[in-house]
């Protein structure tokens, strides 16, 4: 038998990693990590966490069945993910509650010796309604010191939400360019100058950011490898601190994008119940074939909602940061809708591949496997205000496996001549028929109906 | 006060912990000691659960 090789994205941590067997995620445990494993498991500390639903349980597998590697002490076999979304594709509200999810994990592990070797937002992820710490590698044996990932959780988690906070900009676009953190002398002069007027931030970012300079390392070099003792008080202190930082800190609650949008459409005649009855009705048809659905440019959720009566798994994706903050803080208390994923999301430009080699974190069409997709009033957005043409628009449903449930938007409408009011018409092709003609390449259509009186029309396709 | 301090740029920032958590200590000093004559007022104030942190606010 061999060794296992590791997911491209699980590379840096020498405790163990991430592999696919048979499309099932499973995390090896080295032998270099095993005092630090058996404590997490003996100590209570997995179970309270597992307990509390703050960590993804897994069950422990024979080694042996896997592999003949002298460093595999466990194999695991952690609940799988539905989905995985990264931190540049979330809301502010998933962030923060990312951050205090790992802060309140650090404090629960003080109780039982142990501490986060590392902190940042790719330990968490969304999982059936909410932010679970999936990392199991990242406790470890704590010896009285400072918090090895200070720096790093002050940069990954603090950094963005202060500046989303303060300049009501979305996390999303600041953690795709910073998907280490934004670094503390950045973050420092980004934040206005009465932001220090607040013990916590001033120390976690002013003054560690000062400090942090080229000249204090220099003659600092000596103090290096010294053993400091940081008592279990001052250490509790320091992650209340941080917590007592976060949690004021708001996104942006000004009216979104879209806010208004659905009231003003359910006063147009009977639109949207009759646009809701016909998706319903599609759905139902074809949901024995369908496993997992994405709403691409959901908006606040609706029809994802309706797709989630039928489809086990729903990805609920839009560019607008705050719908989907919304729609992440409806979900969270909404016991009963764990199917939906909230995802942020321009559709005219995808999140790329990235990280090492561009293998880390594939890109969301890498990861978009799914059967059916509903584009609801979108393509005159990509079409006119993207400049998409047919083909680009066609290649980016033809990601569904199967079906594609797709709602054309005609010239005429209200929405497409406002859209042109403020650009030059040089869309001669935006037409039904060159849009049928286009995306009967990749798909069959099997079912179209006018909605209602409204000049817009749904079509059924499945791919060829 | 600078001069003792370092900072590893890669982990952990370890020498400003040290001063975040003494300038914390006494912040959490002051605050415990308000609660604790706080306490003495509101007397159906549940002591036990008596913790500095659920009071730090924003300032």
């Amino acid at each position: 038998m061999q060794t296992l090789s590791n997911l491209s994205s699980s590379f840096r941590d020498p405790s163990g990693f991430v592999f696919k067997k048979d499309n099932i995620y499973y995390r090896q445990v080295n032998q270099s990590y095993q005092a630090h494993y058996d404590h997490l498991m003996q100590s209570g500390l997995y179970q309270r966490l597992v307990k509390e639903g703050k960590i993804l349980p897994h069950e422990e597998l024979s080694v042996a069945d896997f592999t003949s590697d002298v460093q595999a002490y466990k194999i695991l076999k952690p609940a799988q993910l539905s989905f995985i979304s990264y931190p540049y594709e979330w809301s502010f509200q998933m962030l923060k509650d990312a951050a205090i999810l790992t802060l309140e994990i650090a404090r629960i592990a003080l109780e039982f010796g142990m501490i986060l070797k590392d902190a940042t937002p790719f330990n968490v992820s969304f999982h059936e309604g909410k932010m679970v710490f999936i990392d199991t590698l990242s406790f470890e044996k704590w010896n009285q010191e400072p918090w090895i990932a200070y720096r790093q959780f002050c940069e990954t988690f603090a950094a963005p939400l202060l500046i989303a906070h303060y300049h009501k900009i979305p996390v999303d676009k600041l953690l795709l360019s910073w998907k280490e953190g934004v670094p503390l002398s950045y973050t420092s002069s980004m934040l206005p100058w009465f932001s220090k007027w607040n013990i916590h931030r001033y120390l976690h970012i002013f003054v560690h950011a000062k400090m942090a300079q080229q000249k204090t390392r220099q003659l600092n070099q000596a103090a290096t490898n010294k053993t400091v003792n940081y008592p279990l008080t001052k250490m509790q202190q320091l992650l209340d601190s941080l917590k007592s930082m976060l949690l004021p800190l708001r996104g942006k609650d000004s009216v979104a994008v879209w806010n208004e949008y659905y009231e003003e459409a359910l006063n147009r005649d009977d639109y949207v119940s009759t646009k809701e009855k016909l998706i319903q009705e599609w759905t139902a048809q074809i949901k024995d074939e369908v496993q997992i659905g994405a709403d691409l440019g959901t908006n606040d959720g609706w029809f994802a909602k309706v797709m989630a009566k039928y489809i086990p798994l729903v990805i609920a994706a839009d560019f607008d940061t705050n719908c989907i903050d919304r729609l992440y803080q409806q979900l969270k208390q909404d016991k009963t809708s764990k199917t939906i994923h909230p995802l942020v999301l321009d559709l005219s430009q995808p999140s790329p591949a990235v990280g090492v080699n561009n293998e880390e974190r594939p890109s969301f069409l890498e990861r978009l496997k799914v059967d059916l997709i509903y584009s609801l009033a979108v393509i005159h957005h990509l079409a006119i205000g993207k400049n998409m043409n047919w083909h680009q628009i066609a290649n980016l449903y033809a990601q569904t496996q199967k079906y594609l449930l797709i709602e054309f938007v005609p010239k005429e409408d209200e929405k497409v001549q406002f859209l042109l009011t403020q650009k030059k018409d040089i869309y001669p092709h935006y037409t039904e028929v060159d849009f049928l003609a286009v995306f009967s390449k990749y798909f069959e259509v099997q079912k179209e109906q006018n909605i209602a009186q409204s000049g817009r029309k749904l079509f059924l396709m499945k791919r060829k | 006060m600078n001069l003792l301090l370092y900072i590893d740029p890669g982990t952990g920032s370890y020498l400003i912990q040290i001063l975040v958590g003494a300038v914390l200590g006494v912040l959490y000093f002051f605050k415990n000691i308000k609660l604790y004559i706080k306490s003495f007022f509101v007397k159906d104030k549940n002591k036990s659960n008596s913790d500095p942190v659920e009071e730090t606010k924003e300032e």
